[in-house]
């Protein structure tokens, strides 16, 4: 469970703040998979960030039993001067894991073959994809967080992160944040809707999804 | 009582992943700093070395009067060169942490404080080891004498570790808050090259002079080392105390702009 207590977050732009949650209070539940929808703009990356630790509300309180992944997505995460393998020495060490172990399940799982040792900025985008899908599979959270799914790289790749995500999902579970309806519907059992700030929880995905249309 | 307890385990918890943060990120920068191969180390090395040689030299070849009271050359410049290099490298590779690092904040237990403290922790190491060696080779090469109060010297160079840690934060601080101080950085440190007395000592100038420059910390810390470091030289006008003010102040100032400027970083 995912506690957020009284959390306001804004930033600051030319004209003032901009706020993206306002004195949000909600229970994020980590035992089921959960969606979180929103428009562009809503604030969903800083939500999934927050929640992540990644970045500290300007007030109100995050608190959470579960061990969660960094927040996944397109973004940030690894270091693009220092070389693949670098990036994953780096994360298993702040995780605490073996790189060595973390290495080899990277190469067979993501196949970066030698790229693995060039610099993150030769990658693709869904070599880093790949790259990062596999170190936080390694790494084993109980929740994943995921910004927008991976739907990256080839149909090989495709299936072989579908599979193991099946196998993660009798372990652990995700919070992912999309505004793809499609994705939301496959995977989520809640679904929360994030607008002007606030969080309206759905048990029904169908009909949180009839709802966000009308936004 | 197991309220104690617990924290302090929570406590205990934490400080073990802050080790292993702050390790992970120690030898990610010497990656960055000095490349794979071992011989990148030297590179270190170099530029202290160069500035040493080339001005003990130049200052023996023109047959300069030796520095005062009775300081060897080489020791004599190479405690101030060094030493002014370090304090630089140090401010400025912590200001810069940020920014090149900006992809690691991720990571919940990655904070930008971290980053700094990793970067210090190498270029401290770094310019103990450089000094170490630096004067070693003197001292075999019989340019130079064993040192006075070895133990001394040793806290010394801690001691400039720290002030750079301070003037590091502050830098920081500043850069992040008001981006065009940055290019004032140069003309500063080049100002402070010419008035921390790395080519002279305090007591060979005239007073009205004395009076300007006793203001410059980094003065301070290079006369302290020699008076650590030289049998004949004594401690003049300079002291630890005035020194812990400013690494205490720096800090002081560098956290508390941290903190208050926390969220505004993440925006970009």
């Amino acid at each position: 469970m995912i506690q957020l207590r009284n959390v306001t977050k804004y930033y600051r732009k030319q004209r003032g703040r901009h706020y993206v949650l306002r004195d949000l209070t909600v229970d994020i539940p980590t035992d089921r998979n959960v969606g979180i929808l929103g428009r562009n703009g809503a604030g969903k990356s800083p939500l999934l960030r927050i929640i992540a630790r990644a970045e500290a509300p300007n007030r109100g309180e995050v608190r959470s039993s579960a061990r969660l992944s960094w927040p996944m997505g397109f973004s940030g995460g690894f270091l693009s001067s220092m070389s693949g393998i670098d990036n994953i020495r780096f994360i298993s060490r702040i995780y605490g894991v073996d790189w060595r172990e973390a290495v080899d399940f990277v190469q067979d799982f993501a196949e970066l073959g030698d790229y693995i040792n060039e610099p993150i900025r030769t990658y693709s985008s869904g070599m880093r994809a790949r790259l990062a899908t596999a170190m936080s599979l390694f790494v084993r959270f109980d929740c994943y967080l995921i910004d927008e799914i991976p739907g990256v790289g080839d149909s090989r790749f495709r299936r072989r992160f579908t599979e193991s995500f099946n196998e993660l999902r009798k372990r652990s579970t995700m919070i992912m944040v999309s505004h793809n309806e499609s994705t939301i519907r496959k995977a989520c059992e809640v679904v929360f809707l994030l607008n002007n700030g606030q969080m309206q929880r759905f048990d029904d995905v169908d009909e949180a999804l009839r709802l966000y249309r009308e936004l | 009582m197991t309220v104690a307890r617990s924290t302090l385990a929570d406590f205990g918890r934490s400080l073990s992943v802050q080790g292993r943060v702050i390790h992970a990120l120690i030898l990610r920068e010497m990656r960055g700093r000095y490349g794979r191969s071992s011989l990148g180390y030297l590179w270190a090395l170099i530029e202290p070395l160069l500035l040493v040689g080339v001005f003990t030299l130049g200052y023996m070849a023109i047959g300069r009067r030796s520095p005062p009271q009775g300081m060897e050359f080489l020791p004599f410049l190479a405690t101030g060169i060094i030493t002014y290099l370090s304090l630089r490298n140090i401010a400025s590779r912590m200001s810069g942490a940020i920014e090149s690092n900006r992809g690691l904040l991720l990571y919940p237990h990655v904070t930008p404080f971290d980053l700094m403290v990793g970067r210090l922790v190498l270029e401290g190491a770094t310019f103990i080891v450089v000094f170490v060696v630096i004067l070693g080779g003197g001292v075999i090469l019989g340019y130079a004498s064993l040192p006075d109060d070895p133990l001394m010297v040793l806290l010394t160079l801690f001691y400039v570790v720290l002030l750079g840690a301070g003037i590091g934060m502050l830098q920081a601080a500043l850069t992040m808050n008001f981006p065009w101080i940055d290019y004032f950085m140069r003309p500063f440190w080049r100002l402070m090259m010419w008035t921390s007395g790395i080519f002279f000592t305090l007591k060979q100038l005239p007073k009205a002079a004395q009076d300007i420059l006793i203001w410059n910390p980094i003065l301070h810390v290079i006369e302290l080392l020699r008076a650590a470091y030289f049998p004949g030289v004594e401690i003049y006008r300079v002291s630890y105390g005035y020194v812990a003010w400013w690494i205490l102040g720096s800090a002081f100032i560098g956290l508390l702009c941290e903190r208050m400027f926390r969220d505004r970083r993440k925006e970009k």
